[in-house]
């Protein structure tokens, strides 16, 4: 007795399929071709969309070397003292939300803290404060006696300095002479709204004492 | 339900097979010589004790827990410590670390109501760190009595960074001491930007501390604090209960922790 012919085989002495043999070749290919279009979309979704890049490329740092909170700090001291200070005017700097401002950039070289140096940033829902009521650094000399540089981006809004009398809200000619100027008589009621700052130390190390931020003082979050 | 064609099987414990065992055994150590013998040999009595099979489960059992033992005494393996839910007093005389990052954050607590809020709080990461003593304090109602747990590690000694830790995290409310930092030093880095604690295979995770976009960031390459005292509304500070000199007691009243005392040296390579 013969047996029936199964589904998808070959028709005994002819070498053609029968009709159930080609719809199981379609069959097959619609598998291939379903698992060939799982295999493509797997290997895309590995990569990054062309909106993530769009996103990406918006938030790369601009003028400052991270991104910064686009919540100022509010930064005032009493007293404060550098060997110099250099101004570049209209620097445009990216925030993390992605916008942009044009302020300055502040490089202190050796900048100390005289006397009570307070930082606020009041943003949407906290208010964050440090607050060094006395003498403090925001940078020093590096264990190779170099004077450590500390930049900040924003605008200063209020500074003194003191030739033989004490001449205040001169921030306009620090930044219409925008060169090299000397701090080292030092200055007073500095008042700035900063987006971002850095203090380098070329000569970190782990046992290393004599640290930039030298900050003896207070660091709260209040939420109203 | 069994299949109709699946016989069904007396329930009552049938005997196993006696493979491989000898049909006339010799008396054991443990047996006695002149006892009657077991009208079923191949099975022993109820009640006897089994030392082979005790001591087949008990000795690993117990290298187990010798292991867990020298492990924890040794440091190889680590007993965090997490503190939640509600804020607790905290001093140390100096912490010290790299790969330092801080960030504001919301960290969710509940209401005395019983509802879920959040707080604001400054998070601190450090990927290693010693510290140099620790006391935390946390006052506590019972029965209409305040008491105060008091936890205290390390030594009296403020020359020496006796407790090393990974990946701590702290979330300050705040906190008062001297703040040094050292390497590069970035303010107002935005919080989720930060990079600090790695994972398993060494990599920085990112935005480790969970930030929300935008908020205020810190991030230096070294930092160290020096007589801290602080309220914490959340520690995890991954191998602490591992620290020598474990200390924890319970007083009656409000006790703070006593103020930190000013380290000695430099804490060297962490």
């Amino acid at each position: 007795m013969t047996a029936p012919a199964r589904p998808g085989a070959f028709r005994e002495g002819t070498g053609v399929r029968n009709g159930t043999g080609v719809r199981g070749r379609r069959k097959a290919l619609a598998v291939a071709g379903a698992l060939l279009l799982a295999v493509v979309t797997a290997l895309l979704a590995g990569q990054p969309s062309s909106a993530a890049n769009r996103t990406a490329a918006a938030v790369e740092p601009l003028g400052v070397p991270f991104l910064p909170s686009p919540y100022p700090l509010r930064v005032t001291i009493d007293s404060m003292v550098a060997v110099s200070l250099t101004v570049d005017k209209g620097v445009t700097i990216r925030l993390s939300d992605g916008t942009t401002r044009v302020t300055n950039k502040y490089t202190f070289t050796k900048l100390q803290i005289r006397s009570h140096m307070n930082v606020t940033q009041r943003a949407d829902g906290h208010t964050l404060t440090i607050d060094v009521p006395n003498e403090g650094s925001l940078g020093g000399y590096d264990s190779a006696g170099r004077p450590e540089t500390t930049t900040m981006w924003g605008n200063i809004t209020n500074v003194c300095v003191r030739v033989l009398l004490k001449i205040c809200g001169v921030q306009g000619l620090l930044d219409f002479f925008g060169s090299l100027i000397p701090l080292t008589a030092g200055a007073e009621d500095f008042a700035g709204d900063i987006y971002a700052i850095r203090t380098v130390d070329d000569h970190a190390a782990l046992d290393s004492t004599d640290n930039p931020v030298h900050l003896p003082g207070t660091i709260t979050v209040t939420t109203p | 339900m069994n299949p109709p064609d699946t016989p069904r099987r007396d329930p009552r414990p049938s005997p196993r097979p006696d493979s491989g065992r000898d049909p006339n055994p010799s008396p054991g150590p443990d047996s006695c010589p002149d006892s009657r013998p077991s009208p079923r040999p191949d099975f022993p009595p109820e009640g006897r004790t089994h030392w082979r099979r005790s001591l087949a489960v008990a000795v690993p059992a117990l290298l187990a827990a010798g292991g867990i033992g020298s492990a924890m005494a040794t440091g190889a393996l680590a007993v965090g410590l997490q503190v939640q839910d509600q804020p607790v007093d905290f001093t140390t005389s100096s912490l010290y670390g790299t790969q330092y990052a801080a960030a504001v954050v919301d960290q969710p607590t509940v209401r005395p109501d019983g509802t879920a809020g959040s707080v604001r709080v400054l998070r601190m990461g450090f990927a290693d760190g010693v510290l140099n003593g620790l006391c935390l304090s946390r006052r506590q109602q019972i029965a209409g009595a305040t008491y105060t747990l008091l936890l205290t590690l390390g030594d009296d000694n403020p020359g020496s960074w006796e407790i090393r830790t990974r990946n701590t995290v702290l979330d300050l409310r705040n906190a008062t001491g001297v703040l040094d930092m050292d390497g590069v030093v970035d303010l107002n880095v935005n919080g989720a930007d930060v990079r600090t604690v790695k994972d398993a295979g060494g990599a920085f995770v990112p935005n480790p501390l969970g930030a929300p976009q935008h908020r205020f960031g810190i991030q230096a390459r070294y930092a160290k604090f020096d007589r801290i005292t602080g309220t914490a509304q959340d520690f995890q500070i991954p191998g602490l209960l591992t620290t020598p000199r474990l200390k924890l007691s319970v007083k009656p009243g409000s006790v703070p922790c006593p103020p930190p005392a000013a380290p000695t040296g430099t804490p060297g390579t962490p």
